[in-house]
C-alpha cells in the first residue's frame, strides 16, 4: 500500500479564523502567509524524503484552511522541490472550471513533472458551488460533461469542436499533450452512484474522502462490481482514500489530544449560515427552499457546517491497523493523509510526518 | 433502417424526378443559401432539415432504395448511387450548394463531392461510416445481432428513446440489404485515399458516444481533407438528431452560414450593458 501526503498549505494562524465560510481576506497577513506556504512546502519535502509515494493537492476556495484555490500552481512549485513523488491533483473542482483550461493545466503539469502527474476530478462540497456562482443544480451535469471533455482534450490529436450541454468550444487543441500516454492516471473522487459508475465504465480510478470504513466499503463494492461488468479489474493504486490523521508516539497521547480537541468544541468545517446551506442543498436536490419559512435565531446559532472528523488517530501501530482496515475491506491501494489538524502547528506536523515515515510507512508498505 | 411513421414536414413541398430508372422523391422548403440533404435511413427524424429550412433553401433527396422509394437493385456501388444523386441535383439546383448526409447518406455525399467537386460549396458529413480504421473500430454495427441490438448501438441512451421509436421491420431489412450490398458498413479504402482531393470546406460531426463508428474516425477526415473541421456532440450516439438535435442543428447551421469561420465566437457574454 502507498501513502500520499496532502499538501494543504494551511495558513499557520488559522486557529484565529472566525466561524465562517468564506474567511474574510482581512484575516490575511502577508508575512504569515508567505511563511505558511514555505512551511507547507517543507512538509511536502519531508514527506517525500521519508517515503511518501504521492504528494497531493486539492482545490478549495476562499479559506486559509486548505489554501490552494489553484492547486496546479502549488503543485508546480512543490514539484520543483520534490523530484521523485507522484504529483496528484485530487482534484480539480470541475463544475467550477473551464474544462479546456483544466486540460491545459494538466497537460503542462505532466510535462514539467516529466510524467509524474495523477489527475483527480470531483464536484466539490456545497459551498464550492458559490465560488464562481455556479448553480448547484447543474453541478452533477457539469462534472460529467467536464470529465468527458477533458479526457477528449488530452487524448485527441486533431483540433475539434465540442457541442456540449454546458460547454461549447469551436476549437480545442490542447498543447502540450501529456507525457504519460495515452493519459495520466485518473481518479474520480466521488460518493455518488452515477459518478462511481462513470469511473468504472471508463476504466478510471476511484477516490473517496473522510468516510468510515464501512461506508466506504459500500461504495467500493459497487465500484468493483461495475468494473467487473465493464470487463476490467482496477489496480490497487486506482482506489484512493483521503482521511484526516493525528499520529502520536502512543495511543494515550493521541487520545488525550483528541479529547482536548473535543472539549474545546471546535468550529464546524465549512461553516455557513443555515439559510445559505439550506438554499444550496435545495438547489442541488431540486427541492423547494422558502426563506420566508425560516425563523432566524442568533447569529451564532444560525451557523451550520461539517463536524470535524478524524479517520486515523493513535500511536503508530494503531494507525497502521486503521489504515489496513481500508486496504482489506475496501481494496484501498493509496491512502491520502491530511495532517494539518486544528491546533496542530507546523512543528508538530513535521514530527508526525517523521514518525509516520519511521513507524507507520514500513508497516503499510507490507500490505 | 427507417422508422415507420415518418411523414414529410408540412413545410416541405414534395415532388418526383425520373433519373437512372428510378422515380426519386425529393422535398423542398425555404429560401436563401442552397442546402442539399441526401436522405438514406431517415430514422423518422426531420428536426435538422426543418430547422435549416427556416434560414436556407433546403432540398431533401430520398436516395433510391430508402424510405418510400422501393427496392433498389440497380445501383452497383456508392459511387454509382452518388452519380444518380448528382443528376437529381443538376435538375433542381442552380449553382453551388452545401451538401450533407447522415450515416450511409454521408458516404454518398462524400462520393458525390469526390466525383462532382465543382458543384459542392461545402460538405457536411454527419456520422459518416466510410472511414472505419480497424485499430480504432469498436464493436461494429455490422456485427451486432438483430435489430434491437443494432438500434441500441445507434443511441447513447437507448433506454430513454427506444420505447418511443417504432421500427418498420420490412423497411429495416430492405434498407440494410442495400447498405450491405453497397458496402456502406465497410471501410472504404478508395474514398479514404481520395480524401485529399476534397477542396471545399468540410465539417465532420460525430456523437461522442457513437458505438457503431468510433468517433476517433473523425480525425482521419481532419488529417486528410485540407480545409476541414471536426465537431463532437456530447452525450449523443450515432443518431445525434434523435438525442441532441439542438446541438447538431447549432453546429450544422453555423457551419452552413460561416463554413470554416464557424470557430469564431459571435455570441455575447455581456451581462449588464
Amino acid at each position: 500500500m502507498k501513502a500520499s501526503y496532502l499538501g494543504a498549505m494551511g495558513y499557520s494562524e488559522r486557529r484565529n479564523f472566525p466561524i465562517a465560510w468564506p474567511i474574510p481576506p482581512a484575516y490575511h497577513d502577508p508575512e504569515t502567509s508567505v511563511r505558511s506556504y514555505q512551511e507547507g512546502m517543507a512538509e511536502c519535502e519531508l514527506a517525500e524524503e521519508i517515503g511518501f509515494d504521492w504528494i497531493s493537492f486539492s482545490e478549495h476556495h476562499y479559506s486559509g484552511r486548505i489554501a490552494t484555490g489553484t492547486p496546479v500552481v502549488m503543485a508546480a512549485a512543490v514539484a520543483e522541490r520534490c523530484k521523485k513523488a507522484k504529483i496528484a491533483i485530487l482534484g480539480h473542482l470541475l463544475p467550477l472550471n473551464n474544462p479546456v483550461r483544466v486540460a491545459e493545466e494538466l497537460g503542462l503539469l505532466d510535462n514539467i513533472t516529466n510524467g509524474r502527474l495523477i489527475i483527480g476530478f470531483l464536484r466539490g462540497t456545497p459551498n464550492e458551488d458559490q465560488t464562481y456562482g455556479v448553480n448547484p443544480a447543474e453541478g452533477r451535469g457539469r462534472l460529467l460533461e467536464g470529465m468527458d471533455l477533458i479526457i477528449k482534450a488530452l487524448t485527441e490529436p486533431q483540433p475539434f469542436s465540442w457541442e456540449g450541454r454546458y460547454y461549447q468550444y469551436r476549437t480545442v487543441a490542447v498543447w502540450p499533450r501529456p507525457v504519460q500516454q495515452p493519459l495520466p492516471p485518473v481518479i474520480v473522487a466521488t460518493r455518488s452512484d452515477d459518478t462511481v459508475k462513470y469511473a468504472a465504465d471508463n476504466h478510471l480510478g476511484l477516490g473517496v474522502s473522510f468516510l468510515p470504513v464501512d461506508e466506504m466499503a459500500k461504495i467500493t463494492d459497487k465500484y468493483q462490481s461495475w468494473c467487473q461488468a465493464a470487463g476490467w479489474q482496477p489496480e490497487p493504486e486506482q482506489i484512493v482514500y483521503r482521511g484526516s490523521i493525528y499520529l502520536s508516539e502512543t495511543d494515550k497521547q493521541a487520545q488525550d489530544w483528541f479529547e482536548n480537541l473535543t472539549r474545546s468544541k471546535p468550529a464546524p468545517a465549512i461553516a455557513m449560515r443555515s439559510t445559505v446551506a439550506g438554499a444550496i442543498d435545495a438547489a442541488r436536490t431540486g427541492s423547494e427552499f422558502d426563506l420566508r419559512n425560516v425563523v432566524a435565531g442568533s447569529a451564532q446559532g444560525d451557523i451550520v457546517g461539517l463536524s470535524p472528523s478524524l479517520s486515523f488517530v493513535g500511536g503508530p501501530d494503531t494507525v497502521a491497523k486503521q489504515i489496513k482496515a481500508f486496504h482489506d475491506r475496501c481494496g484501498v491501494g493509496v491512502v491520502d493523509l491530511f495532517f494539518q489538524q486544528p491546533s496542530v502547528d507546523h512543528r508538530d506536523v513535521m514530527k508526525e510526518i517523521e514518525l509516520f515515515g519511521r513507524e507507520v510507512l514500513p508497516q503499510i508498505n507490507e500490505f | 433502417m427507417t422508422l415507420a411513421g415518418h411523414q414529410p414536414s408540412g413545410l416541405f413541398k414534395e415532388d418526383f424526378l425520373e433519373v437512372d430508372g428510378f422515380r426519386i422523391r425529393y422535398e423542398e422548403a425555404g429560401q436563401g443559401n442552397q442546402v442539399v440533404l441526401l436522405e438514406g435511413e431517415s430514422w423518422g427524424l426531420s428536426k435538422l432539415r426543418d430547422a435549416l429550412s427556416e434560414r436556407y433553401r433546403v432540398l431533401a433527396i430520398e436516395l433510391p432504395g430508402f424510405g418510400k422509394s422501393g427496392t433498389n437493385t440497380i445501383s452497383k456501388s456508392l459511387a454509382e448511387l452518388a452519380i444518380t444523386a448528382s443528376k437529381v441535383v443538376e435538375r433542381i439546383v442552380e449553382g453551388k450548394f452545401t451538401l450533407m448526409g447522415t450515416s450511409f447518406a454521408a458516404n454518398v455525399a462524400l462520393w458525390q463531392t469526390l466525383q462532382s467537386p465543382e458543384m459542392v460549396e461545402a460538405l457536411i458529413l454527419i456520422s459518416p461510416t466510410a472511414i472505419l480504421p480497424a485499430e480504432i473500430l469498436p464493436k461494429t454495427f455490422a456485427s451486432a445481432n438483430g435489430q434491437k441490438e443494432r438500434l441500441r448501438l445507434l443511441l447513447a441512451h437507448p433506454d430513454d428513446l427506444l420505447s418511443a421509436m417504432t421500427v418498420d421491420p420490412d423497411l429495416w431489412s430492405r434498407e440494410q440489404e442495400l447498405v450491405l450490398r453497397l458496402k456502406g458498413q465497410t471501410h472504404d479504402e478508395v474514398a479514404e485515399a481520395r480524401l485529399g482531393e476534397i477542396k471545399c470546406p468540410t465539417l465532420t460531426v460525430f456523437g461522442v458516444n457513437d458505438r457503431s463508428v468510433a468517433p476517433e474516425a473523425a480525425r482521419v477526415y481532419a488529417e486528410k481533407i485540407p480545409n476541414s473541421n471536426i465537431s463532437l456532440v456530447y452525450d449523443a450516439g450515432h443518431l445525434m438528431e434523435a438525442e441532441r438535435p439542438e446541438a447538431l442543428i447549432d453546429a450544422v447551421s453555423n457551419y452552413v452560414e460561416h463554413r470554416e469561420t464557424f470557430i469564431v465566437g459571435r455570441g455575447s457574454n455581456l451581462i449588464n450593458p
